[in-house]
């Protein structure tokens, strides 16, 4: 096993996958890499605990084992394994959709990088943004502009790397963006929240 | 980086001996997927060719311009329609479940399948595939008249100026017809238009846009080649029976399919 894990260091994720067919050894480095990002990303868009983010992640390395031979070569890795870790979540959701939903995560600054393009507002947000009314009024967004939030802003992921994981055109991931962050602006100056 | 989640999935893999779902089952099931939207484009494809069959065999734009859309209206292969819709949404549908189908707008997909049922249903009909099966319908499913109005039966409607069948004697003002139920007309064709290969003489096999005048009387306004694939000679006209031992008219291999050529 301590051979395997290093022989991985060198290979893409894509190459893992691949030999995965021929060693299940393999797939332990694959989920080594994914473990804490896939762990961050359910915490980010479920309301669950520690140790049910635990469980879901399990039962998402497991789902993705079982699906390996199904994985899209022309697909980077990392999307494919957080579009399922993303239907799983909604999916568990589904299930207990009775439980009052918060939107949580433990990198609220990193929120500030939406609103980049504009120079000064992104001044007065790094001076003034107060994380925890900002975290409140995303979570009361619509559960489809938190996940595009979320994919861009926190998990640093590109439009076409969101596009493949909700299984969304390219366009429609843009202009989901541009409205959840005119959502929340809207809510800002609702709230009356100085930034 | 923990290794703790990853360590006890491994243990649960080993121990469980789960394993990987074959490839071929995934290629099975992507196939599938790709064949069911063949499936749906074609079937569209091939109603839509019903469709203008039964608009050119209907005249559509002439009998429009006649009784002002409410026969036309009334004669619409909705049943048809209803399902070229269906099988089109369907489709659109199943392009979504394709591998890569979400890449693309919904709108532009929506627009690309039409185009594309558009394109196979007009091939359809101009390789004369929708005429044979609008034929093969007709003279073999027995509920098919129930579906929608054959062309035979759109062209037997007097009371709405609409009447076909084949001349059995001929003047220079006036012709004799027998319609398709076994009926016999005097057509006034005196400042009537004859459309394409239409001509007035005995066994030409026609189809009148005009009026009624009286029991037994027509005034034609516009007469056309009868261009389906061949006329339904159906029984119990007023003569109880139809053929040429009943004074009737016999299939003809001449009721030829004649959009084609005009």
């Amino acid at each position: 096993m301590e051979k395997t894990i290093r022989d991985c260091d060198t290979k893409t994720d894509e190459e893992l996958v691949s030999l995965t067919a021929d060693n299940p050894e393999i797939y332990y480095c694959l989920m080594a890499r994914y473990e804490d990002r896939l762990l961050r990303y359910i915490k980010r868009i479920s309301n669950v605990n520690k140790e049910t983010a635990e469980d879901l992640v399990q039962e998402i390395f497991i789902k993705a084992f079982e699906n390996i031979n199904d994985f899209d070569i022309k697909l980077k890795f990392s999307s494919w394994i957080y579009r399922i870790a993303h239907n799983h979540a909604v999916s568990h959701w589904r299930k207990n959709k009775n439980e009052a939903q918060v939107f949580s995560w433990d990198e609220d600054d990193k929120f500030k990088n939406m609103f980049e393009s504009e120079e000064n507002l992104e001044k007065e947000i790094s001076a003034k943004l107060t994380a925890e009314k900002i975290r409140a009024l995303i979570g009361s967004l619509k559960p489809a502009y938190q996940d595009a939030l979320v994919l861009r802003y926190l998990e640093d992921k590109s439009y076409e790397d969101i596009s493949d994981i909700l299984k969304k055109p390219v366009g429609t991931v843009g202009t989901l963006l541009a409205e959840a962050k005119k959502k929340l602006r809207e809510k800002i100056k609702k709230e009356n929240i100085k930034l | 980086m923990s290794t703790n989640i990853s360590q006890k999935v491994f243990e649960k893999i080993r121990k469980k001996e789960i394993s990987a779902k074959p490839r071929w089952r995934f290629v099975l099931a992507h196939f599938l997927v790709g064949l069911l939207l063949i499936v749906f484009i074609l079937v569209g494809a091939l109603l839509l060719g019903l469709i203008i069959e039964l608009a050119v065999q209907f005249n559509a734009l002439e009998v429009l311009g006649y009784s002002g859309g409410r026969v036309l209206l009334a004669s619409l292969p909705y049943f048809w329609i209803i399902l070229v819709l269906a099988f089109s949404v369907l489709g659109v549908f199943e392009f979504f479940k394709t591998r890569h189908g979400y890449r693309y707008n919904s709108r532009y997909v929506a627009l690309g399948f039409a185009a594309l049922v558009l394109i196979l249903g007009a091939g359809s009909y101009a390789a004369g595939f929708s005429g044979k099966t609008e034929n093969y319908l007709e003279k073999n499913i027995s509920f098919y008249s129930d579906l929608t109005k054959t062309p035979s039966q759109f062209w037997s409607q007097p009371e709405s100026g609409l009447i076909s069948g084949r001349i059995i004697s001929n003047g220079n003002n006036s012709f004799k017809l027998q319609d398709q139920n076994g009926n016999y007309w005097m057509v006034n064709c005196s400042g009537a238009n004859w459309e394409g290969r239409a001509q007035n003489k005995a066994g030409a096999e026609i189809k009148i846009i005009g009026e009624q005048t009286g029991s037994g009387q027509f005034r034609a306004g516009e007469i056309s080649p009868w261009t389906g694939m061949g006329m339904m000679m159906r029984g119990g006209g007023q003569n109880g029976s139809y053929g040429p031992a009943a004074g009737g008219y016999e299939m003809g291999p001449g009721m030829m399919r004649g959009m084609m050529g005009n």
